[in-house]
């Protein structure tokens, strides 16, 4: 087959031109690797947003560098650090705010495309693995929300460290990392930085990295209304392919989308910077994405929070063992469907009874 | 040891910080062994809430009350606050006139006027904490929540307009690059073989 490259271009084609540049990059970095052919189902948006997800994080990551520049993490300064970077520094206001949208975005484009997995049944044999490492991400977008919360440094921000440091106690030794003895010198806030900044990102970006190659290996799940290959765990050869390209430059255009959104969003309702923290104090409640676990500390006390999310990522780490179910068509999978909507039924009602009540007081209960 | 592994704030003073001459490395060493003991055995929790004595907390508490609830029960939370200071002993730092005044002040409902003299009672404490450590705040001046929905000026017009932009743009582009069939159509030709 003859190559763009060798093939004879129209003068001032600018097709041509762009071909060549793209077979110059190519045989340096070998870029047509990407070429390689996915089922056109791939191209709709609900199989689109595990990429949506990582445009939100190329967002989260571009502004987050830009506040790093002017963000003090020493707990004497940090909130004035904020104020000061959102009222005296031309344009870092809306740089922040579509800081926080983006995250927000992240975490719900994140749970969103976990759902789509979840009820198209992707997780299932071969790409066990791949679910679990999506599950760790998950993990570590909450936690990137949660050290977020707390670098701003207001009452908020101080009340979830609060959180923090005491489920690490209930956690016994296994949390001795939260714990502020744990480097008695440093002030914990700077630990939590040191997470925001490079580990957890750092680690997301190991585990994408992980996820991307190993949906390559394993291909893209079948859609379950579609017909399947005879060991049913691919698309049909009948299904029309197209390169993978096509994928990328779709969620490109679907970043573009995000951007604008986090963008009008950044504009007209930026996140406020809450009080300089107190000790002492327990008067906020957490930010919405907390709101269901939040509930179950009002009822049944801190150990409510670790019991929760630990059952729900238990949940969620035995699922592809548990279920052996090999059909993908929801109709098919009556347990696991009414077992899903049960779940999110729990932290929806969980989750609009803290949207309706008040802050309370649990730390040091 | 289990104070040190486990204890992370349940139940102590929160104004009082530990300056314990065992090394960090002591620490960690009776932490590691802590864990090889007691890993995830539920531990903490069992300590009784506890509340601050110490004076300059007992007004900064006051001054959060005021900086996050201005109605009619934040100032009740906030007067407790600054009664429990002027009651209390350990008043180090504390300009008890001014606070006196500050409290005159929140009783007349002034929030302005005993915002302004309650942090100036706590001066001379604030001057004097050391640097942070742990958990430490070292919070000296509360403010309200800054409102960062002010007017919109030039550059958000600016930000608007690029936002805009990027909508329009990846919104045609999304549909350009939209797959040739929907799922109902490529379960339709599917069905109908090659």
């Amino acid at each position: 087959m003859m190559s763009a490259a060798s093939a004879p271009a129209a003068p001032g084609a600018v097709g041509s031109r762009i071909r060549r540049v793209v077979d110059v990059i190519d045989d340096r970095l070998g870029i047509k690797a990407l070429e390689y052919p996915v089922p056109e189902h791939a191209n709709n948006l609900a199989w689109s947003l595990g990429g949506v997800t990582a445009a939100a994080f190329a967002i989260v990551v571009v502004t987050g560098i830009l506040l790093v520049q002017f963000y003090d993490p020493m707990p004497e300064t940090a909130n004035q650090s904020l104020r000061d970077m959102v009222t005296g520094i031309l344009g870092m206001g809306f740089v922040r705010a579509l800081h926080f949208w983006a995250a927000q975005a992240m975490y719900v484009t994140a749970t969103l495309h976990l759902l789509r997995v979840y009820f198209t049944g992707s997780y299932k044999k071969p790409r066990e693995g791949n679910w679990l490492i999506g599950v760790a991400m998950f993990g570590l977008v909450i936690l990137a929300l949660f050290t977020g919360t707390v670098l701003k440094w207001d009452q908020e921000g101080f009340e979830a460290l609060g959180h923090n440091v005491e489920l690490g106690g209930l956690l016994g030794g296994a949390g001795m990392w939260f714990s502020p003895d744990f480097a008695d010198r440093i002030p914990i806030l700077i630990r939590l930085y040191g997470a925001h900044v490079v580990i957890i990102p750092g680690m997301i970006v190991v585990l994408m990295t992980l996820h991307g190659l190993l949906v390559k290996r394993h291909k893209i799940s079948p859609h379950p209304s579609l017909p399947t290959d005879a060991s049913g765990y691919q698309a049909s050869a009948d299904e029309p392919v197209e390169p993978f390209t096509h994928h990328l430059r779709r969620i490109a255009a679907f970043g573009l989308v995000l951007f604008g959104v986090l963008g009008l969003l950044a504009v007209l309702w930026p996140p406020e910077v809450g009080p300089a923290p107190v000790m002492g104090l327990e008067v906020t409640k957490p930010p919405w994405n907390f709101w269901w676990m939040f509930t179950l500390e009002n009822w049944i006390g801190l150990p409510g929070i670790m019991y929760g999310s630990a059952a729900l990522f238990v949940l969620l780490i035995i699922l592809p063992f548990v279920d052996r179910n090999p059909a993908r068509h929801w109709r098919q999978r009556p347990v696991a469907i009414t077992l899903a909507l049960l779940i999110l039924l729990v932290v929806a009602a969980l989750t609009v009874l803290t949207a309706f009540g008040t802050a309370k007081t649990h730390l040091g209960m | 040891m289990q104070v040190q592994c486990t204890d992370m704030g349940v139940g102590r003073d929160p104004a009082r910080r530990s300056f314990s001459g065992r090394s960090s490395r002591g620490r960690f060493a009776a932490c590691v062994l802590f864990v090889m003991v007691f890993a995830l055995a539920p531990s903490a929790g069992s300590d009784e809430p506890g509340e601050t004595t110490e004076g300059y907390l007992l007004v900064q508490q006051a001054l959060g009350h005021l900086a996050h609830d201005t109605s009619f029960e934040g100032l009740d939370l906030a007067m407790e606050k600054v009664e429990d200071a002027l009651a209390t002993e350990e008043q180090d730092g504390v300009d008890v006139g001014t606070l006196l005044q500050a409290k005159t002040a929140l009783d007349a409902g002034h929030v302005e006027t005993a915002r302004t003299e309650l942090q100036a009672s706590i001066t001379q404490a604030l001057s004097n904490l050391p640097p942070a450590t742990g958990e430490d705040t070292d919070t000296t001046v509360i403010e309200p929540a800054l409102d960062t929905k002010g007017g919109m000026s030039g550059s958000d017009w600016l930000f608007v307009a690029i936002s805009l932009l990027a909508l329009v743009a990846g919104v045609l582009l999304a549909v350009r690059f939209r797959p040739p069939d929907s799922v109902g159509e490529l379960r339709r030709r599917m069905a109908a073989g090659p």
